[in-house]
């Protein structure tokens, strides 16, 4: 690859990126680092945590990124009585064509390129941790088989906040296979002017499909190769040291409310997060710049605090920002 | 030439403009630091006025000086790595990272098509860049302004120095004209001239400032080591704040003394003066009188010979009066002082104090003295009235007032000052003829005994409420709730 294709590569990932987001902001209105997020995650072989208030539009914009992407899409409810073989499949006992029985495997939702399981705290951790193989190794292990998926495979969950009667938080393990944790806020005004007048009228605003699956394994090598100077690598290793409580540099904030830190894979993602971030931003290379707008989705939910910070009501994403502020730009 | 080189070109050309900017921030520093020093110097010269101490100090200045000096030099020849210089550009021109990432990439053996890629967008970015325009030249503004604040300083320093002795002087002037008349009357007046100009000539701005302060301190030197005399002790302390309108009263004061001494002796016809202690209270009142009359020349040179004159009187002073008093006419004569002629003598020519002092033994002397500042600040009374109603040897005091040792640390108040005095009644007075007996103590007040109960039952009622929380396993949704419901409640107590 000489540097021409690698321009016109840089062009043809920034002209697809902005496609997706664009159709997407046809039916949904704002969000828009909500939709950057959503699409990193599909090209950093990343999930998704979506979480906000009922009706700001979780599910519908899932739903509409399945719409724009030529993948496969499958939708799981998340309800406290489903079970693991619910969500991954099982073997079946069938009749074969001469009268025998045969045991076959019959693959469950999860076998899809574009999985959105709604309200994933509804259902109980033991179906939770269904998806764990799923997101983490991309592959579904039923007795003595393991089942690859196919690529591209994103998993989008979405919660709500608010509610606690009849939840189950997700487990920590789950937590962290979440590449990015995204809020959904409540929209203003003008938004919400514009949300009725979208849903209000007989039309209904349609989405056309412009990137299929080839294309998205084709970006997420693009987005995988930007290289990443070692100071700018060492500033997302200084900051992920930087939420655990024990290490130094350590923020005030991090000591006082923070039980254990982000994992590896925090670190991992912030990377990632600035390459996609780097090249919408039409830049070849990973700056300090990409590694902070990361910061927050990748992080947040991986500091988990501690019995004072539960109590205080304390929000992570203040304590990042404090670390962020602490921490020096890479030199 | 490749991209690579390209970069690097444009990197040491920023650095050369970023180190020139350098050696002018670090010269401007230097400067400043000189200034500082300077007026540093004119304050301690100023303040200090052990030439010793100055002198020690100056050369640890001078030492601090050349150390800050060294270590400007150094960080203004400091060469700058171009990883640093592109970090700067990329700061100041807002490139975000692209100049450094791209150097990063440069000096790596491998480079990927999209680190070439890089290092060309780098190239051609740090080539649009204008050094002169990005760094321009600037002195740093913190270190000009503390120079010119130093210079200002230590522009204005001695005038400030100069201000108290100036005080100093025309306060004493203006007493001086009125005791210029009196001078020639008393004993030994031409001898006072010379001293006194000689002390006005110290007491002289700048140039004789140094010579002044050595004279005062010689002074005080000779004054300590006259001994713990009571009279010398006003005497000390007058000298020690450099108050030369009060060292001369208090001088002018042992001389009527010795001169009411001399006037009885000359009665009795007893010549018992000691000529060199007319000559010393002679010379010392003229020392320390504002003599404004004396010519300042007549002292320049004779300053230290005059003082050292006076302060030899000054000692024969005190060894005649620690003479035994039998010995000792001056002594004798002030206790002799019952004759009436003697006493209208003393009313007549040295003031109603000295008549009172001669009538002592009469038993009109009071003799008692005042002394404050007791342990736990008291206020402490004490009677000095001898034998007889006579006075006693400590009366020669001047002033009466005795400081007392300063008592260490605050205040504190009493236990009794803080407690209620409540009168107890004996429980017998109902037993016939048998009285109650009626006594008074102290206990607490009402408001320190209920706030007392208060704070017992509240403790109480803490430990139990946050034993009973403890021990709930309380859910983690609820905890913010749970522990919100207890900070009210503690607000919201009185």
């Amino acid at each position: 690859m000489n540097d021409t294709s690698a321009d016109v590569q840089i062009d043809s990932f920034q002209q697809q990126f902005r496609r997706v987001r664009a159709e997407i902001a046809r039916v949904i209105v704002g969000n828009d680092a909500v939709i950057e997020g959503i699409i990193t995650c599909l090209l950093t072989r990343g999930h998704g945590l979506i979480e906000g208030v009922p009706g700001t539009g979780k599910t519908k914009l899932i739903q509409t990124l399945a719409d724009v992407l030529h993948l496969k899409f499958s939708r799981i409810q998340f309800t406290p009585d489903l079970m693991p073989g619910d969500i991954v499949g099982g073997n079946v006992l069938l009749e074969g064509g001469r009268g025998e029985k045969v045991l076959e495997f019959q693959p469950g939702p999860v076998f899809a390129n574009l999985i959105l399981a709604d309200e994933i705290n509804r259902a109980t951790p033991k179906t939770q941790s269904a998806l764990l193989e799923a997101m983490q190794e991309n592959s579904v292990t039923i007795g003595k088989t393991t089942h690859a998926l196919d690529q591209p495979v994103c998993i989008l969950a979405t919660q709500n906040p608010i509610e606690l009667e009849g939840t189950y938080p997700l487990p920590e393990a789950q937590l962290d296979r979440f590449f990015y944790k995204l809020r959904m806020e409540f929209p203003g005004a003008g938004e919400l002017g514009e949300i009725l007048d979208r849903t209000t009228q007989a039309s209904v605003p349609q989405v056309a499909r412009v990137l299929g699956q080839g294309e998205i394994l084709r970006m997420r090598e693009i987005a995988r190769g930007i290289p990443v100077a070692k100071p700018v690598r060492d500033y997302a290793i200084r900051l992920t040291l930087a939420t655990h409580p024990e290490n130094t540099p350590c923020h005030e904030m991090v000591k006082k409310y923070v039980r254990y830190g982000s994992s590896p894979r925090g670190a991992q993602a912030l990377l990632l997060g600035g390459k996609v971030n780097a090249l919408m931003q039409n830049r070849v290379y990973v700056a300090g710049e990409d590694i902070r707008a990361a910061a927050l989705p990748a992080l947040r939910h991986r500091m988990l605090l501690n019995y004072e910070g539960e109590a205080e009501q304390i929000n992570v994403d203040t304590i990042i920002a404090a670390l962020l502020q602490m921490l020096p730009e890479p030199r | 030439m490749n991209d690579r080189d390209t970069l690097i070109l444009a990197l040491a050309a920023s650095s050369r403009r970023l180190r020139f900017n350098a050696m002018l921030r670090e010269l401007a520093w230097m400067a400043c630091a000189l200034a500082v020093a300077f007026a540093l110097y004119q304050i301690l010269d100023a303040a200090i006025r052990v030439a010793a101490v100055v002198g020690a100090l100056s050369i640890l200045l001078m030492v601090l000086l050349a150390g800050s000096a060294g270590v400007f030099a150094m960080r203004a020849w400091r060469p700058l790595a171009l990883e640093e210089v592109a970090a700067l550009i990329d700061r100041h021109a807002g490139l975000k990272d692209e100049l450094k990432t791209a150097y990063w990439f440069a000096r790596e053996h491998e480079a990927s098509p999209l680190m070439a890629l890089q290092i060309k967008r780098a190239a051609v970015s740090a080539q649009r860049i204008d050094a002169k325009e990005i760094f321009p030249l600037a002195l740093p503004r913190a270190a000009l302004a503390l120079a010119f604040a130093a210079g200002l300083l230590s522009l204005f320093t001695p005038q400030f120095a100069d201000l108290p002795a100036a005080r100093e002087a025309s306060g004493a002037r203006a007493p001086a004209t009125n005791s210029g008349a009196a001078a020639p009357a008393q004993p030994g007046g031409p001898a006072q001239v010379a001293p006194a100009a000689a002390l006005d000539s110290e007491r002289s701005p700048v140039p004789g400032a140094r010579k002044t302060h050595t004279a005062w301190a010689k002074l005080d030197a000779s004054i300590d080591a006259l001994g713990a005399g009571d009279e010398f002790k006003d005497l000390a302390a007058a000298i020690g704040d450099r108050d030369a309108a009060r060292s001369a009263q208090l001088l002018e004061e042992l001389e009527r003394k010795r001169a009411f001494s001399r006037a009885q002796s000359d009665a009795r016809g007893i010549a018992t003066s000691a000529p060199a202690s007319a000559d010393l209270i002679a010379r010392l009142q003229a020392l320390f009188s504002p003599g404004g009359n004396v010519a300042q020349s007549a002292l320049a040179d004779n300053t230290d010979e005059e003082l050292s004159r006076a302060l030899y009187l000054a000692r024969q002073l005190d060894d005649e009066r620690r003479t035994p008093e039998r010995n000792n006419p001056v002594s004798h004569d002030l206790q002799e002082g019952a004759n009436p002629l003697q006493a209208a003598i003393a009313l007549e020519r040295f003031g109603p104090r000295e008549a009172r002092r001669a009538q002592g033994q009469g038993g009109e002397f009071a003799g008692t003295t005042d002394v404050e500042g007791g342990a736990m600040g008291r206020r402490v009374t004490q009677s000095n009235i001898g034998a007889g109603g006579k006075p006693s040897n400590s009366d020669s005091n001047i002033s009466n007032n005795i400081e007392a040792e300063p008592v260490a640390g605050a205040r504190t108040m009493r236990l009794a000052a803080q407690l209620k005095q409540v009168k107890i009644q004996s429980s017998q007075s109902g037993a016939g003829d048998t009285q109650g007996i009626a006594d008074t103590g102290f206990a607490p007040t009402r408001t320190q005994q209920a706030r007392h109960d208060y704070q017992d039952a509240r403790h109480d009622a803490r430990y139990v409420t946050e034993s009973t929380v403890n021990a709930e396993r309380v859910p983690l949704a609820y905890r913010g709730a749970v522990k919100e419901y207890f900070l009210n409640l503690n607000q919201s107590e009185p």
